[in-house]
């Protein structure tokens, strides 16, 4: 139930490490395939799927990681931001206060 | 204290009774404060153009694999080789272009905060020599920039249609000389909303 519940909440995260085994478990395959033969043009199919491939699920996984920390970021942004926003409102309604029964005492 | 190179930029004159931020001013970053309203940082279109980048990167990635896959002589591969490795750059563009946006967004609303909580607490604001923004807080600070802006002298530069103070992050780099302050009015020169000369 608590691995769920970090999947949800840690999707991009395990997204991000499930993209980057992918990648590397392609790299591998794309290796092995072009270990298994001494002709190129044999060779070059394996370093497009298999390469590129690796590559790009690698690459998802950096982008999905660093959005992770990002988000992180934005989110504790939020946080103090409305906290810092709760404070001046507050402050704003004191003075509106003070200047309310300020004008009622001279009335 | 360390000599650094400051500007104040924060408006209030009276620290005992900070004002509330306000939302107008061409360089108040506190203009649009996207953190208290969006849940993501980058904007909706902002994915979209990334996604766009992606699908056709990997369009073209996964052509070029097909194209290559077919054939048997390495002359024939080659430019599907490379159609696939370009498909790869362009969909690497549209993650890094995301993560472009996302880190600035981030770093706006960490200045935009920056701004706020001096606002809260009565601190002053100034602009290092690096460009970066600091909080002062209490009097000995501020008295550091105030002596330091009264140190600095009024520059301008060929084509300039206002002054500066030598430390304004906006002068900087730029090929300004010195002027007195009579010039500058001679010459109906404006005053940057930055530095406030």
């Amino acid at each position: 139930m608590e691995l769920m519940n970090l999947l949800r909440t840690q999707w991009d995260r395990a997204l991000s490490i499930v993209c980057a085994i992918g990648g590397a478990v392609s790299l591998l395959l794309g290796w092995i395939g072009t270990s298994g033969t001494e002709h190129v043009a044999a060779q070059l199919p394996y370093l497009v799927s298999n390469g590129l491939t690796g590559i790009f699920l690698l690459g998802i996984a950096a982008v999905l990681w660093i959005s992770a920390d990002l988000r992180d970021e934005w989110r504790e942004l939020r946080r103090v931001g409305t906290l810092l926003d709760r404070e001046l409102s507050e402050r704003r309604n004191d003075r509106l206060a003070e200047q309310s029964s300020g004008s009622h005492a001279r009335s | 204290m360390p000599a650094v190179d400051t500007v104040d930029l924060t408006e209030h004159a009276n620290h005992d009774h900070p004002v509330e931020p306000s939302a107008t001013g061409t360089t108040n970053p506190r203009r649009r404060r996207r953190y208290l309203r969006d849940p993501r940082p980058w904007r909706s279109s902002d994915l979209r153009r990334a996604l766009v980048l992606l699908v056709i990167g990997a369009v073209l990635a996964g052509w070029g694999w097909f194209k290559v896959s077919g054939k048997v002589r390495l002359h024939d591969q080659q430019g599907w080789a490379a159609l696939a490795c370009l498909g790869a750059a362009i969909a690497a563009c549209g993650g890094v272009y995301l993560l472009t946006v996302s880190m600035r967004e981030v770093r706006l609303g960490q200045r935009q905060l920056m701004f706020d909580l001096a606002d809260v607490m009565g601190w002053t604001v100034s602009v290092t020599d690096r460009g970066r923004l600091r909080l002062h807080a209490g009097d000995e600070s501020r008295t550091d920039v105030v002596a330091h802006a009264e140190a600095s002298v009024l520059v301008t530069g060929p084509g300039m249609t206002i002054v500066h103070r030598s430390e304004c992050p906006i002068a900087r780099g730029k090929p300004v000389s010195e002027i007195s302050a009579a010039d500058a009015a001679a010459r109906n020169l404006g005053e940057c909303g930055v530095c406030r000369p």
